[in-house]
């Protein structure tokens, strides 16, 4: 019975324990993974809309103070050329109360599943730029 | 004699039990076909996702590197005292394809630069010939010292191959984007400048840098 007792090889416990130990480090590992590539893609995105939004900023800081009460089509919305055409923007010039010289500027880049935002305000005279060229 | 004979067959019996320990050929056959199979998905899986992994990385690198190219440039330009043309023969020759604008720029700058020496001129330009340095859009710090040895050169971008330069100015009250080669230094301090980079083979050009980068200059407005 001694001999019984000893018998080599592994019992379905020891089994089972093995194959969820194995199991948890690789669920943990491709879980890791995975999350590391949802941040790679998010700064590669921040990066992106970033730098959209400020070209986008700069256009409409080149506006006069008439365009700057009512933007030109070309700079309230449009989708960015290609390759960046999964990007689309709209910007919104809104005066503030009490000053009607300063602007409240919005630049919203859109894409599928998300959009980024950022805002400033814009101190435009008349007499600081009449220009009625396109940008 | 029948108590000894029981007791020998049960001793034959246990000693027949001690030596079944271990697989059988076909438990061991089973078991490696399992593990094989269970190892190539997994491979399969892991280089898949290593794959994904490296793509990503690469857009992550190149949003990255567009981001601080059009950053770098739009500080310095921004921040300059005076923003010149040093070539502009592109659109003049008929020659000339679109891909070998050569819009140099000298841009004497106030603005953080690595010589750490406050005023600086840069010049941003295509590399093609000195062999030193990477070729591709540079810019080359030259402090306003005797010594030229404290010229510092940082390669921007690699692939980008040609400049094009548009300079907005006003004109009785009317902005208007010029061309490089209509530019001439009377026209004054422009308002904005929009610089355009081309690559030979445009999709190898960061995502970023497809869009022109435009800058308004302080205080011309």
């Amino acid at each position: 019975m001694r001999a019984l007792d000893r018998q080599s090889g592994f019992t379905l416990f020891e089994a089972v324990v093995s194959l969820l130990l194995v199991g948890l480090v690789a669920v943990s590992t491709l879980t890791a993974v995975g999350a590391q590539s949802r941040g790679e893609a998010k700064a590669r995105r921040i990066a992106e809309v970033e730098s959209l939004a400020q070209d986008r900023m700069t256009a409409i800081e080149l506006l006069n103070a008439n365009q700057l009460q009512s933007l030109p089509d070309s700079v309230a919305h449009g989708q960015f050329p290609a390759p960046l055409n999964a990007y689309s923007w709209e910007a919104i010039s809104t005066p503030v109360m009490g000053d009607e010289y300063l602007n409240t500027v919005q630049v919203r880049i859109i894409w599928q599943g998300g959009s980024y935002t950022i805002a400033t305000r814009i101190y435009m005279p008349p007499e600081a730029n009449n220009s009625e060229g396109t940008i | 004699m029948k108590c000894r004979r029981i007791l020998s067959q049960r001793i034959v019996q246990q000693s027949a039990v001690r030596v079944r320990s271990g697989m059988t050929l076909l438990e061991l056959m089973i078991g490696i076909v399992v593990m094989g199979a269970a190892v190539a998905a997994g491979y399969a899986t892991f280089a898949t996702v290593v794959d994904q992994k490296h793509h990503m990385e690469k857009m992550v690198d190149d949003a990255s590197r567009g981001a601080v190219v059009r950053r770098l440039v739009s500080t310095w330009i921004q921040s300059s005292l005076n923003v010149t043309l040093i070539d502009a023969a592109a659109e003049a020759d008929p020659n000339v394809t679109r891909r070998q604008y050569r819009d140099n720029l000298r841009i004497i700058t106030a603005g953080d630069n690595p010589t750490g020496k406050g005023i600086t001129q840069l010049l941003l330009e295509i590399n093609e010939n000195n062999p030193r340095f990477q070729r591709g859009l540079v810019a080359k710090f030259i402090p306003f010292t005797a010594d030229q040895q404290d010229t510092i050169v940082v390669v921007l971008d690699s692939t980008v191959t040609g400049i094009k330069v548009d300079f907005m100015r006003m004109v009785q009250g009317i902005s208007e984007w010029v061309p490089s080669n209509e530019w001439v230094t009377a026209m004054g301090r422009p308002v904005a400048v929009r610089i355009y980079l081309i690559a030979n083979d445009q999709s190898q050009l960061t995502p970023l840098l497809h869009i022109p980068i435009t800058v308004r200059m302080l205080g011309a407005m």
